[in-house]
Order: structure tokens, then sequence, then C-alpha cells
């Protein structure tokens, strides 16, 4: 079988592949393996999955050093997967490869939205740049972005770059983020914005950036609640240096070109529990499913699809027995996986990751309605719903077996009583 | 949401989910400490930067202390993961090792060969 992508979610598939007995052949693009996790430099990795705080490098070094039998392609771009599953990539090396295999497992992460993708008003000016792109800058090549820094967006590599920053000897002037409340996980926010003493800005935006050849200020602007920025109450910060934290986007050319169904919600493929798409044999994992937190949870899921995805090469086809939808409804954005696969489910039990579409601070019950019936199927209360902060289900096979009853699942929040 | 109290010299602690979250809003509140990790020059290396970490938390306060001691280093390749980078930084005798290998850019093939060797 085939990993698209070496980064975590392809790793941990690789690996779990080989062990179930798969051959396989790991691709990547980049000339090293781990994805983006060499430039993660600061901990907190690892404390899902090895009960130690790793830092990107070191949680990836791991993964790396028990690969084991996997013939591993560097520098090497997949650029079509033909159906019956031939894969064709080309590199300097090989030249133009074409892989035949069994099963496939997507791994190919996700990209940072940019400057264009925001439509931010002003000129062109240098000095503008993903959060991403200033964290490769100074942890693999040693150079510094700017001398005086705003950030956009309360994502976490945007809170991470400005701690990183701010210990090189930058001037961090402020992180703005537009949405009323965190965008990313709240540890960063006490470890890396208060530690430094870096202001957050909530409910602001930038609407402008100044400079000619290079950035020399932002004009922001307080936004209402339905986030209109408000022009006459806007103001104008110097900096030289605008790093962009406003999301990620699942990487999808390959899996649309091979004709799987994409969630709108998640903006990757539909996947069933297995971690199998709707194109049979063809198995997703990681953030090019759905954007996750942590990348413990990204590996975990890997583990998943790459042992199913190795039961599929080693003589399995799709699985037979009832698939169960489940649809995001009441204040839940997304819901991963959108299938569960209900023999299994009744035997192992489910793991549903869900995204909430409400910000709320106090506690709320979270839901799966059967949808014909409006009849509440199973539930879990949760302290709080933050967007920012990635819900871990896990449904035991007795709470399970009540789900059968259904056709379709709705998954809801109440908030509440 | 971890809610700390302080009354007369002491700490009361509520809202805590395990006992981790105990020892963690004590420490945070009586000495709060990081895991510091930083880049560090490599002479003669396939990469110009090798990232490192402190192999333990240090004390927050003396992060800035550390960060120019490390500023003032720099380390010839190959560099290998793990690497002790310094003994001790800021007096708290933890010691600062390397978190990626960063192989040497004449000897690549050789340290390549050590590397599958063991």
């Amino acid at each position: 079988m085939v990993v698209i992508g070496g980064g975590p979610a392809g790793l941990a598939a690789a690996h779990a592949a080989t062990e179930a007995g798969a051959r396989v052949t790991l691709l990547d693009r980049h000339p090293e393996l781990g994805g983006v996790l060499p430039q993660c430099i600061h901990p907190g990795f690892g404390l899902k999955l090895y009960k130690e705080e790793l830092t990107g490098p070191e949680y990836a070094w791991r993964w790396i050093a028990q690969l084991g039998e996997v013939q591993v392609f560097v520098e090497t771009m997949v650029f079509a997967i033909e159906p019956g599953l031939r894969v064709w990539a080309s590199s300097a090396e090989q030249g133009v490869l074409a892989i035949d295999c069994r099963a496939l497992v997507l791994a190919m992460g996700c990209r940072e939205r940019t400057r264009g993708m925001l439509g931010i008003a002003g000129t062109r000016p240098a000095g503008i740049m993903t959060a991403g792109t200033a964290q490769r800058l100074v942890n693999i090549y040693g150079l510094m972005p700017g001398k005086r820094v705003a950030i956009l967006g309360s994502g976490d590599i945007g809170m991470i770059m400005a701690r990183r920053l701010a210990w090189e000897g930058a001037q961090v002037v402020g992180v703005f983020e537009i949405m009323p409340y965190l965008c990313g996980l709240r540890r960063n926010y006490v470890q890396c914005l208060l530690d430094c003493g870096i202001p957050l800005h909530l409910s602001h935006t930038v609407i402008r950036v100044n400079g000619a050849k290079r950035l020399s200020s932002i004009t922001v602007a307080p936004v209402d609640e339905r986030l209109r920025p408000q022009a006459a109450r806007a103001f104008e910060v110097e900096a030289d240096t605008l790093l962009l934290s406003v999301g990620l986007i699942p990487e999808n050319e390959l899996t649309l070109a091979i004709g799987a169904e994409l969630d709108p919600a998640t903006r990757g493929p539909v996947v069933t529990s297995r971690m199998e798409t709707s194109v049979p044999g063809v198995f997703a994992a990681g953030n090019v499913v759905h954007v996750h937190d942590l990348a413990d949870d990204v590996s975990i899921a890997g583990q998943t699809a790459g042992q199913w995805a190795a039961a599929y090469a080693c003589g399995g086809s799709s699985p037979g027995g009832k698939r169960l939808r489940i649809r995001p409804d009441a204040n839940v954005r997304a819901v991963v996986p959108q299938l569960l696969v209900l023999p299994d489910v009744l035997e192992q039990g489910a793991s549903l990751l869900l995204r909430a579409g409400c910000h709320h601070e106090g506690p709320c019950s979270l839901e799966l309605v059967d949808a014909e019936k409006e009849q509440v199927l199973a539930s879990k209360e949760l302290p709080y719903a933050r967007p920012a902060e990635m819900i871990h289900w896990w449904i035991p096979p007795r709470a399970a077996r009540h789900l059968d009853r259904a056709s379709q699942l709705l998954a809801r929040i109440r908030v509440g009583r | 949401m971890l809610k700390v109290r302080t009354a007369a010299g002491r700490l009361a602690v509520e809202g805590n989910a395990c006992r981790r979250g105990l020892s963690y809003a004590q420490e945070e509140v009586l000495n709060p400490r990081r895991v510091l990790t930083t880049t560090v020059p490599v002479v003669g290396g396939k990469r110009p930067v090798v990232p490192v970490r402190s192999v333990a938390p240090i004390p927050k306060e003396s992060i800035p202390q550390a960060l120019s001691e490390l500023r003032q280093l720099f380390v010839r390749a190959p560099v290998k993961v793990h690497q002790v980078i310094a003994q001790s930084v800021a007096g708290t005798g933890i010691a600062v090792v390397a978190t990626w290998p960063v192989l040497a850019i004449e000897a690549e093939e050789e340290v390549q060969r050590e590397k599958e060797a063991g």
C-alpha cells in the first residue's frame, strides 16, 4: 500500500500498516520526514501518547526512528492517482514513478490561509506572511522576519510565534483577533502571550496594510457583533511585519481528483469510522480530513487509517453491514467520522471528534439524535463549548447499541437546561 | 476552570479534573516553570541552526538569562538528537540538548553510514 505524506498522520499510518503486515511505500515532497513537526520546536507534543512533554522535532524523531520496514521516497511529489489505485509521482532522483497499490492512505495535511484569502486592503509591501512561514524562517533557516511584529488571528502558531519572536528580541505589539474569543488553545494564551506580556485584542481586525516596499504600519479596527469593522474607531499600529494566523485548510487536490466525497464543514473527505473515504481502498487521516488541535490526535487517526488500510490491502474489501451517517446540527460545526460502520461500533465502540459551532462558558450537553424520530440516543455532558477546542467523545459498545435504531444521526450541543 | 485561592500563605485549588491539575495549579502559582526551547547556530552543518530544549522545565524568571547564555553558543556539525549543547543554563543545573539531528556538509555520507550502523 501507499501512504502520501510523511507528517504525523502519514508516519503513524505507515508504522501501523507495517505492523499489521502490509508492505508500505511512503511518499513525501519534502527532503525530510516529519511534516511541519521539525519546525515546531516548542514543547507540548506527546503528552497524550507518551505521557511526557516532547518538542515537535523529538516527537517526529520518535516516529521516524520506529518506522520499520517502510520504503520511503522523499522529495517525491504525487501528481495523479488513477482508479484501480495506481499512484503517479515524480522526483529528481527517481524520475516518474508509477506505483500500483491495493490500498492508499491520504495524509497530505493542510496549509495556512493567506492574505489573499482575507482580502485586506492596502499596498503589497514585504513583511506580510503566514505564522508558519515565519516559524520556518526562524526555526529552520535561523532568520528573523522583522523587528516590530503584529499578529492577525489568535491561532496556535500565531501565539507560539509571538513568544518565539519576543524571545529572539523582536517587539511584538499585539495579537488581533476578529472573534470575541480565543481561536487557539488556552495553554498557548497563558504560556505565550501572558508570559511575555503580549496584549491580545479580541473583536479587532486589520482593515488595511500600509507601506511602500516594506510594511510600515497596519490599520486596526474594532468589529461589531456581526464582525463588521468600525472604521470610525480605527487606529494605526506601527509594524514592519504582520503574521497571519487565521486558520488552516485541508489540502485535498488529490482527494478531489480521485472523486472522493468532501464534507463542506471540514473541507476534508467524508470518512467512515475506519477512516475510509467514499472511494473503496482509499483511506485518509490527520489534517487532510479535518484540522486537529494536537499532533497526538493526528497520530492516533493515522494509526486507525493505517490498520484498516493494511487489512484492506491484505485481502479485505470494504466492510459490509449498516453505515450510519452523522450530520452536524445545532451548535455543532463538524463531526468526524461522518459515517459509523455499525458492526465495528457495536463491537469496539466509536470515537467521535466534534467541533463546536458556538462559544459557551458553562455546562452544556452534547447529543446524538435520531434524525427522523427526534429521539436522543446518546449524550455527554460538557463543562463548556469552545470552537477552539476539539471535543472528544468516546461511545462505548454498550451505549452504541442504541444507535442501531436510527437511519441517520444528528449531532447537537444543547446549551442551558 | 481551574481556580486557586491564597489565604494565610496556603493554597486552595478547585476545579481540577485530576491530580496533575492540583500539582500544576500549585506549581504555577508558587514556582512557575517552563521548558525552554530555542535554536543554536551550527557551523559546517546542512542546516544553519539546530533546535534545542532544556531537559526539564526551568523557572520562568530564568528564561531571559538562559536565552542570553544560549545566544553566545554555537555547535559544530554533526549534531545528534539529545546531544548536550550546554551542561547548565542560568545556574539551574538543567542541561540544554539538541532535538533534531544536523548532518555535517562534508562528512554527510559518513554520518549517514554511521547512523545506519546504529
